[in-house]
């Protein structure tokens, strides 16, 4: 005998309540009888049997929500028995009823079972792919805390550039940055760098240890030493604002005792530098290259005899005032011929100041085992460019000769823009 | 309910009434109401989505009519077409499954119950816009004629498909063309009484509905549309003639049906129960049958017979639509153009 | 090659078509013995006849619908809607049923019918008959939706749409009837959908338009380019298929974009061009896409306030200085 189940009564329907049942299981039912009455969004209606028998299993109790489809009673003809039946089984037959009893039908249960059969199709045919989430994985630029507008192109351009879109003015309107900002704009002299500063590369921890060659390595060393000579020189420039740092010396030598020179500065400025790039700390080896794990900075000495590079030794961990009185002392027993071995080997890195012959720019010859060395040139003024206006600024250029075999374009270049932040922020070096 | 006076009567020749094909045509018409049927208890079941209307109770209209049609006329319809489609040889379980939204379905699943379509079996559509088809049945009709056929356009439509504007359009149309024969179409107006809820009574100026069509030039006759002896003779008759002549024709069958206008349309609040009770007592099936029973020796042998055969294939057709597949989510993009795709939004790539 | 004009070769066409192909015919308010309000089917009915150009009541539901029932049944014809605003009536029969029976049957008949007529604004015809139609049908899946802006486009592309297998939308400008073009003599000259044309080159930015908003942006262009500004303008000539192909290559290379239509903003054709543009080629945009759109307000009568309700070459060369970041 077929069931009583829930009837769909209009093409929305998803689920109706049944609210009494006339009948009891056990009762005789005649084909047409009611035998219990529902509710559905629309109306309250009675369900009658649709053949004459004996009610079964009532199934779902009055008050319970059913699902369309779902089995509300059995209905049982002559000889037949009830199958005993879960009292709570009122789900579609054969399945086990999980809703516990809901409040009155809600259109929104209809659209949330609607959005499930949606959810189910979508699965079938594909995922939704969200073709408004950015296709490229550049990092957005910086946020100064005010949000600069700028065109898609601006931002573009500037990636492509390496020019920080921050730094730019934009002439659009509500201050957009736009493609002709980025073309006009020239790099920031250090006077426009904010006083949050930029960042550096993370200290290493410094440690001597060998890193053997790679074969590429040794290929490219070959190579290199095959046109230029054993050493594979290379050079770079870079022009640093040191009008910041002139005044810091300026302000130290008013104290008593202190008489730094510029260029005690910028040992320990090349020295502290060093702990970000411990690759350019290095030596080339046949086997390995060694990274070491102190920073002695030799400093090019000129005297009758030539040029000798006495070496202060662990040069990161001393003040410029003290890195000041042990380069005068060296220099003085290097006049005087009274320079121990002890004095003039094992650095790790060399500079060369012909600052004080005025000499602008030079490129100096790297001094073996070192990888790299720093010419130094005179500090003078200069006019530049800032915001719009002409100014006048100290200028230096610095030339760092670079051993490609060890230190390529990138590292040397990386060197130099750590450098950059210790000497134009010579704050720095207090600490 | 417009009385049944200018009524065809169906002169009965015992010879000609006891031809087999009668039987074939009771078979026909018991099959469409177990079929309608069924379609009923798979609604309630969750089984058919949508809107779902019923033929029940008009059978003769179809079927007294299509079986008039030869290979190569073409039929209209508006949504209340399983019949329809049934009468013209399309497969129950192909019907079914088109309502089950199955790929096997007649329309591949794409139509549901207001848009079967077979161009094989003649069947032009399947409707959902009331009164939005006459146009279509009647540009058809222009085509065959056209191309120099003897073939005929048939356009269903009810009472309530009377008063929208295209169907003025379309009338107005056809009789304009009927007056060179560039316009072979019969259109059957199946009153049933009413336009849904609303009596013709409610819906209409003029109640005389023949009388409207009239009104465009084209010959119209009134049938008692619960007769299938008498609809078949009007169409016999009418279809001929139009071969010939490439002219309109209307026929307005007076039918009932016995189920609400669609499966949300329970309380039925335009009309007691009463009201549909007396006219079960004029089943187009129980008419057919008993005469047939008189006049021809059918036995009650003969109609188990073929009732059962109908609740046979209608029981497949349901297996077979349950047992089918969904369509292929690719489906989704095919047919909405011949040529050019549409654009494909929401898909990986 | 021969200078004729749009409405010349849009007639030709249709003549090249029906005496190639016996399926092609033609239905409209007086296009028989009146020989079409535009001229367009002069000479026509004497040349075919009744049965293949039929004048109809003014009955534009049943011309569409009756049009779809014979493209069924496999004819070709083509609707003349005497303008496209009287077709709004046709709107079911177009939208409910041109453009669904396809799908719905499962693909069981094709609907190649045209539905041709003028539109657009501009000889004082007030608020009911000035209107434009390509973003209300090209919003519809089913529906081919074309318009041409020059005479071999109109030529080209309704040859195409008669040769088609499915329901168009060919949308003439009236006020493009009269502007003379070379047209390719060759009766199979057919122009395809889907391919937007530059119809001038430039590097400056990036103008889209079509139909006669597309006449009217070459103008703003030269006007432009007598101040150094040099636009590349894209005629994209169907709105259904759309191509953005040139548009997407042309923005990568100018950097800005103005989109140019003639009606109403809200929901037109630029907002759909405007937003693809943004969407796909957003790293190249220096500025937002601009559009320039007719006034909202139903077409006024008098003829300045007509004036101020459609678009003019100024309000182009205003938008491309403005995404150019130029002052006016």
């Amino acid at each position: 005998m077929p069931d009583i189940i829930m009837p769909k009564m209009g093409d929305a329907m998803t689920e109706g309540k049944v609210v009494r049942w006339y009948k009891k299981s056990g009762d005789a039912v005649k084909k047409g009888e009611p035998v219990l009455e529902i509710e559905t969004d629309k109306v309250n209606l009675d369900l009658e049997a649709e053949a004459d028998g004996t009610l079964g299993d009532v199934v779902a109790e009055a008050g319970q929500m059913v699902e369309v489809g779902g089995v509300l009673a059995t209905i049982l003809g002559a000889g037949e028995k009830a199958t005993p039946r879960r009292r709570d089984a009122a789900g579609p037959a054969g399945e086990d009823a999980s809703a516990p009893s809901r409040r009155a039908i809600d259109k929104k249960d209809s659209i949330k079972k609607s959005t499930g059969e949606y959810g189910e199709a979508i699965d079938m045919k594909a995922p939704r792919i969200d073709r408004t989430a950015p296709a490229s994985s550049a990092p957005a630029p910086q946020d100064d805390g005010g949000r600069k507008r700028s065109s898609p192109l601006a931002r573009k351009m500037a990636r492509e550039m390496g020019v920080s879109i921050e730094q730019v003015q934009g002439s659009g309107p509500g201050g957009r940055i736009v493609a002709n900002d980025i073309k006009s704009f020239k790099p920031a002299t250090p006077a426009q760098q904010k006083a949050k500063a930029p960042s550096l590369p993370p200290i290493q921890k410094l440690e001597t240890k060998e890193i053997p060659l790679t074969a590429m390595r040794r290929t490219i060393a070959k190579r290199l030493a095959e046109s230029t000579g054993p050493i594979p020189h290379f050079y770079l420039t870079a022009d640093y604002d040191v009008t910041n740092l002139l005044a810091l010396r300026e302000q130290l030598n008013e104290i008593e005792g202190i008489k730094t020179s510029v260029n005690d500065f910028i040992v320990r400025a090349t020295a502290l530098a060093l702990r970000h790039h411990p690759n350019v700390n290095a030596s080339w080896g046949d086997e390995a290259m060694t990274l070491h794990g102190e920073i002695h900075i030799g400093i090019a000495v000129s005297t009758p005899e030539g040029l000798i590079t006495p070496v202060v030794r662990n040069a990161d961990q001393k003040s410029v005032a003290e890195i000041s009185n042990e380069v005068r002392s060296l220099a003085d027993k290097a006049k005087n011929r009274k320079l121990t071995p002890n004095d003039y080997q094992h650095s790790t890195f060399t500079i060369s100041n012909l600052g004080a012959w005025g000499i602008e720019q030079f490129t100096a010859i790297i001094n073996p085992p070192n990888v790299a060395i720093l010419a130094i040139g005179a500090a003078s003024a200069q006019p530049v460019v800032i915001d719009r206006q002409v100014v006048i600024r100290d200028r230096m250029k610095v030339t760092m000769s670079c051993d490609h075999r060890v230190v390529d374009g990138a590292l040397g270049a990386e060197y130099l823009r750590t450098l950059r932040s210790y000497i134009e922020q010579p704050m720095r070096l207090v600490l | 309910m417009a009385k049944a006076k200018e009524q065809a009567s169906a002169t009965i020749d015992p010879v000609a009434a006891c031809a087999p094909e009668w039987t074939e045509i009771l078979r026909q018409m018991i099959l469409i109401r177990r079929f309608e049927e069924a379609t009923e208890r798979e609604f309630r079941k969750g089984k058919i989505g949508g809107y779902l209307h019923v033929y029940s109770g008009q059978e003769a209209v179809a079927s007294g009519i299509i079986t008039a049609l030869k290979q190569g006329d073409i039929v209209f319809t508006g949504y209340r077409d399983h019949a329809h489609a049934i009468a013209l040889g399309v497969e129950p379980r192909r019907v079914m499954a088109e309502l089950f939204g199955k790929a096997t379905g007649i329309s591949k699943g794409k139509g549901g119950s207001m848009h079967l379509f077979d161009v094989e079996h003649g069947f032009y559509g399947g409707y959902g816009i009331v009164g939005g088809h006459l146009t279509l049945a009647a540009g058809a009709a222009y085509a065959l004629r056209y191309r120099e056929t003897e073939r005929i356009s048939v356009c269903y439509f009810g009472d309530g498909a009377m008063n929208i504007g295209s169907f003025h359009e379309a009338m107005n149309m056809a009789g304009l063309w009927g007056k060179s024969g560039m316009c072979p179409i019969l259109f059957i107006i199946e009153n049933n009484g009413y336009a849904m809820g609303t009596s013709v009574e409610r819906h209409s100026a003029l109640t005389d509905l023949s009388q409207r069509v009239r009104a465009y030039n084209i010959p119209t006759e009134k049938v008692d549309g619960q007769d299938v002896f008498a609809v078949r003779g009007v169409a016999d008759r009418v279809v001929r003639q139009m071969r010939e002549t490439g002219k309109p024709y209307c026929i307005e069958a007076i039918t009932y049906r016995f189920s609400g206008h669609g499966a949300a349309d329970i309380l039925q609040p335009y009309r007691s129960k009463d009201e549909v009770e007396q006219h079960r007592h004029r089943d187009p099936i129980g008419i057919l049958r008993n005469r047939l029973g008189e006049i021809c020796g059918l036995t009650d042998g003969d109609v188990k017979e073929i009732e059962d055969w109908a609740s046979g294939e209608v029981a497949a057709a349901v297996q077979f639509a349950e047992e089918s597949a969904q369509p292929d989510p690719e489906e989704l993009w095919n047919d909405v153009v011949a040529e050019h795709g549409p654009l494909r939004e929401n898909e990986s790539s | 090659m021969t200078e004729i004009t749009y409405r010349d070769a849009i007639r030709a066409a249709m003549m090249e078509e029906m005496d190639r192909d016996g399926n092609v015919l033609i239905m409209g308010e007086d296009i028989g013995v009146y020989e079409g309000t535009f001229r367009i089917t002069a000479g026509m009915l004497k040349k075919y006849g009744s049965k293949r150009v039929i004048d109809t009541p003014i009955a534009e539901a049943g011309m569409a619908g009756t049009a779809v029932g014979m493209a069924m049944l496999g004819l070709r014809p083509i609707v003349e809607m005497m303008t496209m605003n009287f077709a709004i009536v046709a709107a079911d029969q177009i939208l409910n049923h041109a453009a669904k029976v396809r799908y719905f049957s499962g693909g069981q008949v094709d609907v190649p019918v045209v539905i041709r007529g003028p539109q657009g604004a501009g000889v004082q015809l007030s608020a009911q008959h000035s209107q434009t139609f390509e973003s209300f049908y090209a919003h519809f899946p089913g529906l081919k939706v074309v318009a041409p802006a020059t005479p071999a486009d109109a030529k080209g592309l309704l040859k195409t749409s008669i040769r088609g297998r499915d329901p168009v939308i060919f949308l003439e400008s009236a006020a493009l009837y009269g502007m003379k073009g070379e047209v390719p003599d060759d009766a199979d000259f057919t122009v395809p959908f889907g391919v937007s044309r530059v119809a001038r080159e430039g590097s400056d930015v990036t103008i889209v338009s079509y139909s006669r908003m597309l006449q009217m942006s070459l103008i703003a262009a030269e006007k432009l380019s007598e101040e150094g500004i040099e636009c590349e303008v894209i005629d994209l000539r169907t709105l259904r298929p759309l191509d953005l192909e040139p548009a997407y290559a042309s923005v990568s290379k100018t950097h800005r974009c103005v989109v140019v239509q003639e009606q109403w903003k809200p929901f037109g054709a630029a907002a759909e061009i405007a937003a693809s543009i943004t969407e796909t080629v957003f790293d190249e945009l220096d500025a937002p896409v601009a559009r320039v759109t007719g006034e909202d307000v139903p077409m006024p009568y008098a003829r300045n306030l007509e004036l101020l309700a459609t678009p003019h070459e100024q309000h182009v060369i205003a938008a491309v200085k403005k995404v150019m970041y130029v002052n006016a």
